[in-house]
Order: C-alpha cells, then structure tokens, then sequence
C-alpha cells in the first residue's frame, strides 16, 4: 500500500474532523469487518492517541511545574490509586502531586470511538476518557478551557471539575464524580433508544472501581433484563487496586451473572478492541443486548504500588506495551506511516496543545454573576 | 373527584397528548402501583410505557434520567417515599444538578412521585415525611398537593416541566376527601401557594394532609369567633414567599404545621424567612407544630397518635397563639 500523503495533525479548530456535525460519520466508523477501517481514519485514530497522550503530559507540567493558581487545580487527571508521591510538595488544594493514570488507554479508547457513530450513538464517560471525547468531538482547547476553569469551556463554562467531558450535540453525556452512578443512567438513555424503534448504541465508562458501586449493577442489571443496546467498557489499570478493594471475580464473570455478553481483552491492543467493540456493537443493533468490555491495561506509569520509582529497566520493558508505540508499529507496518510523518504528528500534537494551553490561560473567567445561571429552566 | 383519581387522569391525559411520557416503578405495570395510581395504564399504553421495575430506587430515578437525556419524559414513582433514600444520590447529585454542571446543555425532565406521610399505621417504613432534605436542593421542585384539582393540574404541570419534579402525594388523602376537578388540561402552575380559608387572627402554613387538619381546627375556633387564615403552600420549591409574608403581614401571627419531625423540618425554613423579611409585622412568637424528634412514626396507636399533629392539637395551638 502507498504511503498516504504526509500526515498533518488537525488543528484544534479542524480537530473536529471526527465530530458528527462537520464530517460524516461513515469515514471514522469504517468497519474492520470491511476489510478493516480505512488507512485516513487510522491515521486520525493514531493522532487522537497522540494528542491524548501530549494533553495529559502537558497537564502534569501544569499540575506540578507552573506558579500556583495559574490553572483550576484539579483531581483530573486522576491519580494512581493509594499511591503516595515521594518528594512532591503538596499542591495548593492539598491534591498531592498527580502522575496522571490516563496513560495506557488511549488504544481502546480509540477503537471504542472507531466502532461506533460518533454524534449518532451515545457515549457516557468516565474521567478516564480523554482519547475516547478527543475522537467524540471534544477539542484540546475545551479541554484546557475546563483545565482553566473559563467562561468558555463549552461543557461547563467552568463550573464541573476538569475531565468532565460534554456534549448534547455530539452525544456525549456529561457525568459526574463518580463513575458508577452514570451506568443506570447509560440504561435509561439505551432503554429510550430501544422503546423509540432507534438502532442508537450507547456506550457507558467506568474505572474497575465503578464495578463495585450499587448502581454500576442495578444499571447492568436492567440492561441485561431489558436486552439493552448498551455497551459497558471497564477499564482496568492492571495493579492499581490493592487485591482486598478489588472485585471478587473478573467484572466479565460478573455481568454474565446478568445477562451480559462479555469480552476481557488486552486494552492496549487497538485491533483486538476494535474487534471486540465491533462485536458488541453489530450485538446492540441487531437486538442482540448489552455487552461488557473488560480491558486490562499496563501501567507505564513511574511510580510504583509502593510508592518508589520503578527501575528504568522495568520501564523499559513495558515501553514496549504503550498502546501509542504498538498504533505505531501496526501503522508503520501496514506502511501507513513513515518516521518523517510521524515526528509531524508528534510535533503538531505538541504545538496544537501549547496553543490551546495559551489561548486557555488567557481567556477569561466566568462573571461571578453568572453562578446564579441555569438551576432552572427560564421556559 | 378522589386525588387519586386525578392523579390517575392526569397521567393518562399527558401519556395520551404526548407519547414521550411513560411510568417506570416498582408494580405500576400489571398490578397498577400499590395504590392505584396506574391502574388500567397498562393495558391502555403497553409494557414499554408502564414499566415495572426491579425494586431497586437508585436504578429507577437513574434510569429515568437517562430515559430523560435521550428525549422521554419519564414519571417515576417511589412506592412509598420512605425508600426514595436509595436514589437520593441520583435525585439531588444527578437530575438536580445536570442543568447547571453543563450550564444549560442538558436538562432532566422527570417527575418523581412518591406516597408520604403517616396516619395509616403505616409504622416506621411507611410514613415518613422526606420533603425537607428535598426542597433544600437547588435544581429540584417539590410538589405536595392537599386536593384531587390541584393534584391533577400540579402534576400536569410537572410533567411538562423542563426540570425535575418531586412530585409528594400524602397517602391518607388519596381517598379522604372528593371534590370537581376540571376535565382536559386543567393545569396548576408551580410554584403559587393558595388562601384556603381567609382570616385576621393569625395565619395557619401547612401542606399536604396537614392542610386539611389545619382547616378542621381553623372550624373550630371560627366557632370561638377567632378568625385563621390557612395557607396551603402546595410547592415548597420553589416557594410562594409573597403569598406567605402579605398573610403575616394581615395578621401579625404565624404557624406552620407539618408532619415531619420539628429539627430542620422545612417549618424552620418559613420561620426564618418570616423573622427575616415580616419582623415588624409580627405580634407573637412563629410557631411550629410537628412530629416529635424521635426517628420516625411508630405502628402502634397511641404512638402513632402521638408523632402526628391532628386538628385537635392544632386547634389547642391556635388558640394559644391567638391569645399571646
């Protein structure tokens, strides 16, 4: 196969390439069945991932490096769990330092936002799915504007901590806190979508802490007893839970308890997710039911459970299981991308999310008037 | 008209004008709720629009506000609003709160119902009074009607509402008083409170069945020649605090009676907003007559009695008032 033109990564205003109301849907959602997605919508898939990935190491800068008060401190992205961060100065609203945990799913992220209509299906995220919004629609400049807390942060003009993301024009239902509660939630929008005759999909997120809420299961529960066109994607970070807070049984094991169809996969393989996603979505459309995506992901992260830094050696060895590098390998294998175009990524990715983190800290803030705006309907 | 039949008529009528709206709960399907409410819906709208649920609350008003998301207006009921616990998080951290986390970009137009309140020996579980740590939540309207019309033009009105609804149906009144009540869309706006009985001697607040407790006892002491005002608040939130403040204002003294226990009862929240803005007007303490401080009404009688407020003691009260 010819190399493709040489790739240029979006602008963040044309970042919307994949968002439902500038572009068909059919071009991203290219089906692996036929003959597997399409060589542009890979390379927009591997971009997302890219740009994830250069957003969350900008946020750490942000987070520990900057002056404070120069961005809405903030839980998100969030912080490897009950690990202490050696040597890290408290932050001023007594955070701690953050190594952002977002790292590691931007592969099934991106085959989830590959399976599906984007703007047509429903997708209801969780604070870990900045890849997945970024292929939704969601912008790096929204995401800095929500970082910075601005009037213009289109999901929330500031109010909702940052990661929240949201959209009603692009389907992207704006969540809360906590990750388990939307799951009942993601039943009532795939129930409306069954009772109203319409082959929407819809999506729901959840960290494998979410699995362990009441509500995660009262939501699967009516979804498996309904037969609900809905797909419920866990993602695991592989050891961030100590075993006595984790779930007795795999999540997978537990939704077949329900009713569920279900899939463990490994959520750095793109392939083997776009697969299982596309299973599962061909499942919902066809009244076939709800489905659980269980993706297991390395932790490339440099701390360690105990809190230490990892040997260089062991994070050498996982180098190799980041989902970005092994996109990388398949694109550069399928001869879709060369080393040239992929430093054009790299450094457009970067220069696209300095943009936004400029425009972003130098936009304004909400009029502290406009607190008092939208507890109600004006109708 | 009974209120649960207007309950009834209004939600058949708003299923009929719009098929967007549909009845999830537990037993409102085939059996037709607990009460009657639902009877005949099912047979009428079909299962996918008169949902029986798992008995699970949290699940029910989280499914609803999906629904909700994704263009239906859903009616959820509680069986008895002693087990809207569950779904507190749901209610007031979810639906309440949507509108203005995404400032504007969704809304969640539910209607929650729920049966409350004591004087059926409903013991602990099923008579308590919740609207209290309700209508202290900005984003959510509170609903209580006393009579069949207004159930039936408050609840239209709530179903068409743009924003959540908790819509409370005293239990005891479902069947304890009949009256007309328009045919077609007889609509109550929410919000406006009502002069159930004019007066000058001091101004009676009250809800629910306790409206009707307060108008029995205000019989009373028009027979002693004291003249009691009764204001039926009808919505907590948002709250009438015009109509409440002209009535102090007239008569210089004020009661609130409600069911629910005194501490942080929504009695305070009246009496604060009376000391605040009628002080001058005032010409004696502002009076509360509520269930006791104890966890919650008991089964057996003489407690039972005990816990609630009834014309007699309220009557007892009023006089007191009157007299200071």
């Amino acid at each position: 196969m010819p190399l493709p033109p040489r790739v240029r990564c979006p602008k963040p205003d044309t970042y919307r390439s994949l968002a439902p109301e500038v572009q068909s849907t059919e071009a991203v959602t290219a089906r692996a069945s036929d003959n597997g997605p399409q060589p542009h919508t890979l390379l927009a898939l591997y971009q997302v991932m890219v740009m994830a990935r250069a957003i969350e190491r900008r946020l750490w800068v942000l987070d520990h490096l900057e002056p404070p008060h120069t961005v809405a401190r903030s839980l998100w992205p969030p912080h490897p769990v009950g690990r202490s961060q050696p040597g890290r100065k408290a932050a001023p609203l007594g955070v701690g330092g953050a190594t952002p945990v977002v790292t590691g799913f931007e592969a099934v992220q991106a085959a989830a936002a590959a399976a599906l209509r984007i703007g047509r299906d429903w997708v209801v995220p969780c604070h870990l799915d900045l890849a997945l919004c970024l292929a939704a629609g969601v912008s790096p400049l929204d995401v800095m504007l929500a970082v910075f807390g601005r009037a213009a942060d289109r999901a929330s003009a500031g109010r909702q901590s940052p990661g929240a993301f949201g959209s009603r024009a692009g389907r992207i239902v704006m969540t809360s806190a906590t990750a388990g509660r939307s799951v009942v939630q993601a039943a009532g929008i795939a129930y409306a979508s069954k009772v109203s005759g319409r082959d929407e999909v819809t999506l729901v997120c959840s960290d494998e802490r979410g699995v362990q809420s009441g509500d995660w299961h009262e939501g699967i529960n009516f979804a498996g007893a309904h037969g609900l066109p809905l797909i419920c994607l866990v993602e695991d970070l592989a050891g961030a839970q100590p075993l006595a807070q984790s779930s007795y049984g795999s999540p997978a094991a537990r939704a077949e308890g329900y009713g569920l169809a279900s899939e463990t996969i490994d959520g750095g393989d793109f392939a083997a997710a776009l697969a299982a996603f596309e299973r599962a979505v061909d499942r919902a459309r066809s009244r076939g039911g709800p489905t659980l995506i269980h993706a297991s992901v390395v932790d490339l992260t440099s701390i360690g459970t105990d809190g230490g830094m990892r040997p260089a050696e062991e994070l050498e060895a996982l180098a190799s299981q980041d989902p970005i590098d092994r996109m990388r390998r398949r694109l550069q294998g399928a001869g879709l991308l060369d080393a040239a175009a992929d430093d054009d990524v790299q450094r457009e990715c970067a220069r696209v999310v300095a943009a936004a983190v400029e425009e972003a800290s130098t936009a304004p803030s909400p009029d502290v008037a406009s607190a008092l705006d939208n507890v109600f309907s004006r109708v | 008209m009974r209120m649960i039949e207007a309950v009834r008529a209004a939600i058949t009528e708003e299923m009929e004008r719009d098929e967007r709206v549909l009845v999830m709960g537990e037993d409102v399907g085939r059996k037709g709720g607990v009460f009657g409410a639902t009877d005949g819906l099912y047979a009428k709208f079909g299962e996918a629009r008169v949902l029986d649920t798992p008995l699970a609350e949290s699940g029910i008003v989280g499914v609803a506000i999906g629904a909700a998301l994704n263009g239906l207006i859903p009616i959820a009921e509680i069986q008895f609003a002693d087990f809207i616990h569950p779904a507190f998080d749901q209610i007031v951290s979810e639906a309440a709160r949507t509108r203005y986390r995404s400032n504007g970009d969704w809304s969640v137009p539910i209607v929650i119902r729920a049966p409350f309140g004591g004087g059926v020996h409903g013991g602990l579980y099923h008579s308590q009074s919740v609207e209290a740590f309700y209508a202290h939540v900005p984003g959510l309207k509170v609903v209580v009607p006393s009579m069949p019309a207004d159930a039936k033009g408050l609840l239209k009105s709530a179903i068409r509402d743009p924003d959540p609804v908790l819509f409370l149906e005293h239990k005891k009144v479902y069947r304890l008083v009949a009256e007309e009540v328009p045919d077609g869309d007889h609509l109550v706006p929410i919000g406006p409170a009502v002069v159930r009985r004019e007066g000058v001697k001091l101004s009676c607040f009250a809800w629910g069945l306790m409206t009707h407790y307060c108008l029995q006892a205000a019989e009373q002491l028009a027979a002693d020649g004291t003249s009691v005002e009764v204001v039926d608040l009808r919505c907590l939130a948002p709250l009438d605090r015009d109509t409440i403040l002209e009535s102090v204002r007239k008569t210089g003294k004020a009661m609130i009676v409600h069911e629910d226990n005194i501490t942080g009862g929504f009695g305070a929240e009246i009496a604060a907003i009376i000391s605040e803005h009628a002080f001058d007007s005032l010409d004696g303490p502002v009076v509360r007559i509520a269930g006791p401080d104890i966890p919650a009404m008991p089964f057996n009688t003489p407690q039972e009695e005990f816990f609630m407020p009834n014309p007699v003691k309220i009557a007892e009260a009023m006089r007191k008032l009157a007299a200071y």
